[in-house]
C-alpha cells in the first residue's frame, strides 16, 4: 500500500452508528467490527474510493494535524481493515 | 369484551374420529378446517387457532382486524416418518420446523398461518411453549418485529424488559413486579416494534410466566398454575402461572428501559448503565433464536434492529444478591428507579422490610 494507492469499501458491509462507535458487521460470515474516533471517520471518507495521500490529507484538516504524521496511523489502520476483509487496496498490497 | 369460550387448555383437537387418554390430559381428535378458538390478541395481531391458547387475551372492542394484522394457527396430522429427527428448514413454502417429542410447526412465506402436526400424546402445554418461542420468533422475524429474549412489566407508563441467558431470573423478577402491581406484558420473547427507529414500542403478549417449581413456591402461586406433565432438567416441572386477569394490556408501549441480568451475586442489589458498544454486544446474544433469524435471511434487518435498539434504550447490568427471598428488594431498587408508584406487599407487611418508600403508595 501506497500513497498513491486506491482504497475502497469491499461489498457486505453493514454499519450503524451506536453511541460513539460505528459497529460494522460483515453480513454473510457475521464478522463485527467496531470502529471509533478517526477510524469510523475513515469508514465514512471511503464512502467513495479514496487514495492513501488523499485520506491523510482529509483527516489531517479535520483533526488538525500534518498528513505527513498522520500517514502512519492510517496506514496501520487501512491494514488492519485489509486484514480483516473489509476494504480492497488497488494494486493489491499492505504497507 | 368477546365472549367466545376460550377452550380448554388440557384438550387437543388434532383430526378425525379417535379420542386418546394421555395421563391426566385427553387428547381429542376430530376434524376442524376452520379455526375455531379465539379470536385472540398476541403481539396486536389477530389470531384464530385450532388449538385453544388459555394464555392468550380475546381480542376485544369493535375494531375489525386488518387483513395485514391477522394469523391463523390450524392443525394437520403429523404425516408417518415424520417425528424422528428435529430440523429447521427454511423452504420456498416458508419454514418448517420440527422439535423431538413435541411435533412438526410450519409458518408460511407471508407469515399469516401456522400449521401445528403434534406428535401423538405431546403434552399440549410443551406445544403451546414451543408455539410461543420458536414459532412467535419466527412470526416477529418475518413480520419486521424484533423478538428479544426477556420478560418485560410496565412501569411508569414504559415497558421494561428483562433479558438474560435462561436460568438468570428474568420471569422470577418480572413476576415479583407483577404481584407488586405493575402489569406483566410478556414472557420470554418480547416483540419489538422499530418501525419507528426513535421510539422502539414493546408489542404486549400475554400475562402469563413460565416459571421453575422454586419460584413458584417463593410465590407461593400454586393454584394459578398448569403444569408440564414431564420433568424438565434437575429442577422438576416447570409450570406456566397465571398473573393477573388477562387482557389488561394490548396497545404498544415506549420500551424504557432493558435491564441484562446474569447469574445473580453480590450483596446489594444494584444497577449501572452499560456503554453503548457494551449494549449492543448484550442486545445481539439475546436476539430470541438469532440464528433463525439470520436462516431466514434477515441478517440486515436484524443488525439494524440490534443497533438502533443500543443506540435508543438504556441497557443496564442488574447486580443482585443470589437469595430467592430477597427478591422484593431488587424490585423496589427497579421500581425507585423508574419512579413507579407501588403499594406494599403482603410479604413486607409481615416482614417489615419496607424502608423509607411511604411516598411510593400515594
Amino acid at each position: 500500500m501506497t500513497d498513491s494507492s486506491l482504497i475502497a469499501r469491499r461489498e457486505g458491509w453493514i454499519a450503524a452508528w451506536v453511541g460513539e462507535n460505528l459497529i460494522m458487521m460483515h453480513a454473510e460470515s457475521k464478522f463485527y467490527l467496531n470502529l471509533t474516533g478517526s477510524g469510523s471517520r475513515i469508514w465514512e471518507l471511503l464512502e467513495s474510493p479514496r487514495s492513501v495521500s488523499d485520506l491523510c490529507e482529509a483527516l489531517g484538516r479535520e483533526f488538525d494535524i500534518e498528513p505527513d504524521a498522520a500517514r502512519p496511523e492510517v496506514l496501520a489502520f487501512l491494514n488492519q481493515l485489509l486484514l480483516r476483509k473489509a476494504i480492497d487496496v488497488h494494486p493489491p498490497g499492505l504497507a | 369484551m368477546a365472549t367466545i369460550p376460550n377452550g380448554d387448555a388440557n384438550t387437543l383437537r388434532v383430526g378425525p374420529h379417535s379420542e386418546y387418554s394421555c395421563g391426566m390430559r385427553t387428547i381429542l381428535i376430530s376434524l376442524n378446517d376452520d379455526p375455531q378458538y379465539g379470536p385472540y390478541v398476541l403481539c396486536g395481531w389477530h389470531l384464530k387457532s385450532a388449538i385453544p391458547l388459555p394464555e392468550l387475551t380475546l381480542w376485544s372492542g369493535v375494531r375489525k382486524s386488518r387483513p395485514e394484522e391477522t394469523v391463523r394457527i390450524e392443525l394437520q396430522s403429523l404425516p408417518p416418518n415424520e417425528c424422528e429427527l428435529p430440523y429447521f428448514i427454511n423452504g420456498e413454502d416458508g419454514v418448517s420446523l420440527h422439535v423431538k417429542g413435541v411435533g412438526g410447526f410450519r409458518v408460511n412465506r407471508r407469515a399469516d398461518r401456522v400449521t401445528v402436526l403434534p406428535e401423538d400424546g405431546v403434552d399440549p402445554l410443551l406445544l403451546r411453549i414451543h408455539l410461543f418461542g420458536s414459532v412467535l420468533a419466527i412470526l416477529c422475524y418475518r413480520r419486521g418485529l424484533f423478538p428479544l429474549h426477556g420478560s418485560c412489566v410496565l412501569l411508569d407508563g414504559e415497558a421494561v424488559v428483562f433479558s438474560g441467558a435462561s436460568g438468570t431470573g428474568k420471569s422470577t423478577l418480572a413476576t415479583a413486579l407483577a404481584r407488586r402491581g405493575h402489569p406483566l406484558l410478556c414472557d420470554d420473547i418480547c416483540a419489538i416494534d422499530l418501525s419507528n427507529p426513535t421510539r422502539p414500542m414493546l408489542r404486549p403478549a400475554f400475562s402469563r410466566v413460565k416459571l421453575m417449581p422454586d419460584a413458584i413456591n417463593c410465590f407461593q402461586m400454586g393454584e394459578a398454575v398448569t403444569y408440564s406433565q414431564a420433568a424438565r432438567g434437575p429442577k422438576g416441572h416447570f409450570g406456566m402461572a397465571a398473573i393477573q386477569p388477562a387482557g389488561a394490556i394490548q396497545q404498544p408501549v415506549p420500551l424504557g428501559a432493558i435491564y441484562a441480568l446474569s447469574t445473580p451475586s453480590g450483596d446489594q442489589p444494584s444497577r449501572s448503565l452499560l456503554q453503548s458498544k457494551n449494549a449492543f454486544v448484550f442486545i445481539e446474544s439475546q436476539a430470541h433464536r438469532g440464528w433463525m433469524g439470520r436462516n431466514l435471511g434477515l441478517c440486515e434487518q436484524l443488525f439494524g434492529h440490534i443497533a438502533t435498539l443500543a443506540a435508543t434504550v438504556p441497557v443496564y447490568r442488574l447486580d443482585r444478591p443470589c437469595d430467592l427471598d430477597r427478591v422484593d428488594e431488587v424490585a423496589r431498587l427497579v421500581e425507585t428507579a423508574h419512579n413507579a408508584v407501588c403499594a406494599p406487599t403482603e410479604m413486607e407487611f409481615r416482614q417489615g422490610t419496607r424502608n423509607g418508600r411511604e411516598d411510593c403508595s400515594q
